[in-house]
């Protein structure tokens, strides 16, 4: 059993250090000075560790600004879908309607269609939009959150359908013998039971919304101001010679959101997953 | 289920959906059934045929079902797929998550935190490092196993995007498969051990039954996520030659940078076809397990 366990301990913590050594790649990198980075004698560890790159991506081209559209984005996805999402999945557990099925299954098909296939058709159609309701058109953020909002409902409804179904009705029917009206049952009694796998879905959400580049690229065209993150990341790029120094640092920083984000709602999403598949 | 357990009411209940299958609808549906129709059309990205798109019916489908290098891209998805997905990350997911059980809680959550992280990065961050990884020059990987100037990503591009596509993407099976592997009761596995059961018989005979949904919901969701994954192109855009042009790259390549939408649209279209068929028989794999009614698991964690 001893063996057993060592040969265990040994294979996680390899799987550990092997998926962990890209991203500590990165951090270090971030940290190097100018001339080590790209030096021939490749070294895992640094002497000089110094912060100039950080400085420079701070205080140049709007980065904070980028930083912040992102969040705002990816936070008000994430709000809205788990709304939305919820109040989609106690409709289509709670309900039986004609079309159900085939609502079911639509939300299925929907989450298979190549986000590039659409992204022609939903420019077209981001841009007439736009023009009929300020604030959701071309160049605005409102269109990024619409976007993804639509794209990652399927995924979260088919999430909070296994949720939603394995609360016993008779908690709510016990509910509503007692005076609750319906909005107190579903917010005080339903929400909360099913807040595991808000936070799945959120997870989700928010990290397609944070990473997201076609769209961004596609839907904010000339407001410079309403740029987000992936995109500032394309001025280190440049035709002679890749500034690696800036991309790692600004790569870290991207990475740090998400992280807080994730150490928050982690050992929330692994009960969370695993409640949305049973039947 | 009742018609009307919770007491909804027709109008509520429509009310409560309402809101999603408008945006659906709006975001998705349609901009789906646009592509559907530019599947029909020449439409182009410049020149005449993008100010006036003919109809042209069923050529675009007859000419990618024809092309070479639309067969030789679904060929290189499958494997794709069956390489990175399947075989990689559904595999290798499960035994971190039944190695990282037996752990320290503290050990198990800091594992699991470092696999994770390659999950959630954004995609283009993961690109540069991976491309800083495996570099011809400077890349890390090289100076690791001292072997200088061999260019991974020409030399081997399918073999490259398919360990990048494992690494990325192996934290997704490995939480779903720690979830399931906390409803098997280790009573049982207990009972297993004690009858002198052998590691391959316990996941077959305890733990397989019991994880079966998970398995099937993860197998369907990575296999669609890796059919249409595009991150592949920041890697090798589709090269050397198209030796690791995958579907999406493909319809990527001749829509965006040929310029023909339409021929690309109807690229998208049998793409779609394709993950429709996946989902149909994990429909009918999953509908198989439901049919003799089990009585729902005792003793589960979490919503049962």
């Amino acid at each position: 059993m001893k063996r057993a366990r060592l040969a265990a301990n040994t294979v996680a913590i390899v799987a550990a250090v092997v998926t962990f050594f890209p991203i500590y790649w990165m951090a270090l990198s971030a940290l190097k000075p100018a001339g080590e980075i790209q030096s021939l004698q490749v070294r895992p560890w640094t002497l000089a560790p110094t912060l100039e790159h950080f400085e420079r991506v701070l205080g140049g081209e709007n980065f904070a600004r980028y930083l912040l559209n992102s969040l705002m984005v990816a936070l008000a996805v994430v709000a809205l879908s788990a709304l939305v999402a919820f109040l989609a999945a106690v409709a289509v557990t709670r309900f039986t309607f004609r079309f159900r099925t085939t609502v079911l299954i639509m939300f299925l098909v929907a989450q298979m269609v190549p986000v590039e296939a659409l992204t022609i058709p939903l420019f077209f159609l981001v841009r007439d939009i736009g023009t009929a309701v300020p604030g959701v058109g071309l160049n605005t953020l409102g269109s990024l959150v619409l976007v993804h909002l639509a794209f990652s409902l399927p995924f979260a409804i088919w999430m909070m359908r296994g949720f939603v179904a394995a609360v016993p009705e008779a908690l709510e029917e016990a509910a509503m013998i007692d005076g609750a009206s319906r909005p107190v049952v579903l917010w005080r009694i339903l929400f909360p039971l099913v807040a595991p796998g808000l936070i799945a879905t959120g997870v989700f959400s928010f990290i397609t919304a944070w990473n997201d580049f076609i769209f961004a690229r596609t839907f904010i065209i000339s407001a410079k101001d309403n740029q987000t993150l992936p995109a500032a990341l394309l001025v280190f790029f440049k035709p002679d010679e890749n500034d690696w120094g800036g991309i790692m640092a600004a790569s870290t920083l991207m990475t740090i959101p998400v992280l807080i984000f994730f150490v928050a709602v982690q050992r929330r999403l692994v009960a969370g997953l695993g409640g949305a598949v049973k039947d | 289920m009742g018609t009307d357990a919770a007491g909804l009411g027709r109008g509520r209940a429509m009310a409560f959906i309402l809101p999603a299958l408008v945006l659906i609808g709006v975001f998705l549906v349609f901009p789906a059934l646009w592509t559907v129709y530019l599947g029909l059309t020449d439409y182009r990205l410049t020149g005449l045929a993008a100010a006036e798109p003919r109809f042209v019916g069923l050529d675009n489908y007859a000419a990618a079902l024809t092309d070479a290098r639309f067969g030789s891209s679904l060929w290189l998805t499958v494997q794709f797929v069956l390489g990175s997905a399947v075989a990689g990350q559904a595999v290798l997911g499960f035994a971190v998550a039944w190695v990282a059980r037996g752990l320290r809680t503290p050990v198990r959550r800091a594992v699991e935190g470092l696999v994770l992280l390659s999950w959630i990065l954004p995609g283009s961050v993961v690109a540069f490092l991976w491309i800083a990884l495996l570099d011809r020059d400077g890349g890390t990987l090289n100076a690791l196993l001292n072997t200088p100037g061999t260019a991974w990503l020409l030399d081997h591009p399918m073999l490259s995007i398919i360990v990048f596509n494992i690494w990325r993407g192996t934290a997704f099976s490995m939480m779903l498969y720690s979830a399931a592997l906390e409803n098997v009761p280790p009573s049982h596995l207990e009972t297993a051990r004690l009858a002198g059961a052998s590691t391959a018989c316990q996941l077959g005979d305890v733990v397989l039954p019991r994880i079966k949904g998970h398995v099937l919901t993860n197998l369907l969701l990575i296999s669609l996520w890796t059919f249409n994954d595009f991150t592949p192109f920041l890697l090798t855009a589709g090269g050397p030659e198209g030796r690791s042009e995958i579907l999406p790259v493909y319809v990527y390549a001749i829509a965006l940078n040929g310029g023909r939408l339409g021929a690309g649209a109807a690229v998208s279209f049998l793409i779609l076809l394709i993950n429709l068929v996946f989902a149909l028989i994990y429909l009918r794999l999953l509908r198989a397990r439901n049919a003799p009614p089990t009585a729902a698991a005792p003793g589960g964690r979490g919503p049962v």
